[in-house]
């Protein structure tokens, strides 16, 4: 009875350590994870967005979702709003960091680790904090911007994030701010895989700095420039924190994004199946640069 | 004729210091204009609440005092979700760096029958944006009674694609295939390869991951919104924006003590290991 318990065990343990299982038991955690927290979300949620869905029973009502949400005023606005920030903010985003790789990686500067390290600080300011913060540099009388004109002598008296014209403004700059000095760690690492060599010629045949930004800088920098439009678009596509925190959307549906509008219709009226039609409607805009994204990254593979 | 020359030489230094001085200005500019927003911040935590309210505008603080953060401490939640924070973060990190590291491992060092497979699978899904996974997670974790509890903030975020990726690429890289191979043949078991000798060798990866994995649960303001109700199970990005939202309350003194305090553990962190800091940040997309 023994030597069979004591047969049984070395057998498991043989199992347990023979290659064919070993590789599945290293990735059993992960595949549970994944299929309980990513795959099935992702089947779930797809199919909940035909149905009507509150947290209680589950009735299938076809496109409803959708139509209600196509002939919804506030949808298109916040569709507006969302794409009107990707694109302001990407653009002036990624110029900004571009100048700033550039001059960082130009020779002969002294100090160069203490400015990127200072450029790339931002990053430390949860997004709460610089929400708050940047309501403080804007705010009406006490903020930084008012104390500013106040020292010149001149008046603004406005606090952005409760203008209609200004608020979104106000996130799109506190955005870019943080942005910026993330971003120029990628292109410095794209500028940094630019031989010297290039450079040299160039500098050889006499090309001015603008005509060697243009003509090698900019198209050696591509595949980077490629990656981090792909990638910054789809991150600011889900904005929702800082504008959450300050306005709430506000004022007068100014400020309201996408993720706003489905966190409002799932858990502030509890209507998941519609939040989840808003979720895949959101994916469909994102679809083109989320393919472009994985294609990027499996060809890293 | 050498005259020319020289001209021409002059006038070439000329340009250069000129550029110099340019790319000076700009650098300092950028410096300048990203740290106003830290200054501000801690300069209004130094400001009394006299100071809020008299009529003229300063850009430093007339009565410095250390009374907010005494505020701070007295009372609101502060402390309660500063250690939230803490509990919630780590033990993300320390799953997240267990699930991902072991994963990694298995398609990094081993062929299996379902290898390409699962591989793609999980690769196709990174397509899908995180937004459409929040709706069924909250779901699962309300059916799961896990709302306003520390488990629903650890665990979907215990996972990470990236994580997989990086640590495989670690793995293939640092960890060479007859080390495995010898070890094998000195009768180490598979768990001790991995463990005794694949851990040690990929620690940097696990470094960059681990501030990875650590400033995307610190930081994150969406998901514990969602699930968490009650204000002693904030952690601090939310707690932070409560505070905020008190209409009640709303002392800008405080506030800014709070957002000081909140952002050093990270510019601490930032300091002492920026290379793994950057390389952590940059690894895969972290908001904002």
């Amino acid at each position: 009875m023994l030597r069979k318990v004591g047969q049984v065990t070395v057998a498991i343990k043989t199992m347990l350590n023979s290659k064919k299982v070993v590789p599945y038991i290293f990735l059993f955690p992960f595949i549970a994870f994944f299929l309980i927290f990513r795959l099935w979300p992702i089947v779930w949620s797809f199919l909940i967005s035909f149905t009507s869905y509150f947290g209680g029973d589950i009735t299938f009502i076809g496109i409803d979702n959708y139509i209600e949400l196509f002939k919804d005023r506030v949808f298109w606005k916040s569709v507006g709003n969302t794409f009107y920030f990707v694109i302001i903010y990407n653009v002036i985003m990624i110029f900004v960091a571009i100048v700033m790789a550039v001059i960082v990686s130009s020779p002969k500067i002294r100090g160069r680790r203490i400015y990127r390290s200072i450029y790339f600080m931002p990053m430390a300011m949860m997004l709460p904090v610089v929400a708050i913060v940047f309501d403080l540099i804007f705010a009406k009388n006490i903020g930084l911007i008012s104390s500013v004109f106040n020292v010149f002598g001149a008046e603004l008296d406005v606090r952005w994030f409760g203008d209609m014209k200004l608020a979104m403004w106000g996130v799109i700059i506190m955005r870019v701010w943080r942005g910026v000095g993330y971003y120029c760690a990628y292109f410095l690492a794209g500028l940094a895989g630019i031989s010297d060599d290039v450079y040299e010629a160039a500098d050889i045949d006499g090309s001015g700095a603008i005509t060697t930004f243009f003509k090698i800088t900019l198209p050696l920098l591509k595949p980077m420039l490629m990656f981090v439009v792909i990638m910054s678009t789809i991150l600011s596509f889900q904005i929702f924190d800082e504008p959450w925190i300050l306005t709430q959307g506000g004022p007068a549906n100014s400020t309201l994004t996408l993720q706003m509008y489905l966190y409002q219709t799932s858990f502030l009226d509890g209507n998941l199946s519609k939040g989840s039609a808003v979720a895949y409607i959101m994916t469909l805009f994102m679809m083109f640069f989320s393919i472009m994204y994985v294609k990027q990254l499996s060809e890293k593979e | 004729m050498f005259l020319g020359r020289c001209d021409l030489k002059v006038s070439k230094t000329r340009k250069d210091r000129i550029v110099k001085i340019f790319i000076h200005t700009m650098l300092t500019l950028f410096a300048v204009v990203t740290l106003i927003p830290f200054y501000w911040m801690i300069v209004n935590s130094f400001k009394s609440s006299g100071d809020f309210y008299s009529i003229e505008k300063s850009l430093i603080p007339l009565n410095p005092t250390f009374q907010n953060y005494v505020e701070l401490f007295a009372d609101t939640f502060f402390t309660r979700w500063m250690g939230n924070s803490f509990v919630v973060s780590i033990l993300s990190v320390l799953l997240g760096l267990l699930i991902c590291s072991a994963a990694g491992y298995a398609f990094g060092v081993y062929n299996f029958r379902f290898k390409k497979v699962i591989f793609w699978t999980v690769l196709s899904t990174v397509a899908i944006p995180e937004i459409v996974t929040i709706i069924p997670v909250f779901d699962i974790m309300v059916k799961a009674n896990l709302i306003d509890k520390y488990a629903s903030l650890i665990l979907p975020y215990a996972v990470s694609m990236f994580g997989i990726f990086l640590m495989k690429q670690y793995v293939e890289t640092s960890l060479p295939k007859e080390l495995v191979e010898c070890a094998r043949i000195d009768g180490v078991s598979e768990y001790g390869i991995f463990f005794k000798i694949a851990l040690p060798l990929v620690k940097p990866g696990l470094g960059v991951l681990g501030i990875f994995l650590w400033i995307n649960s610190w930081s994150s303001y969406f998901w514990p919104l969602i699930m968490i109700r009650s204000q002693e199970m904030m952690t601090l990005p939310l707690g932070l924006a409560t505070l905020y939202a008190d209409p009640f309350d709303l002392k800008y003194g405080v506030l800014m003590a709070a957002n000081t305090i909140s952002t050093i553990p990270i510019i601490i962190i930032f300091l002492f290991a920026q290379e793994q800091f950057v390389a952590g940040l940059t690894v895969g997309a972290v908001k904002g």
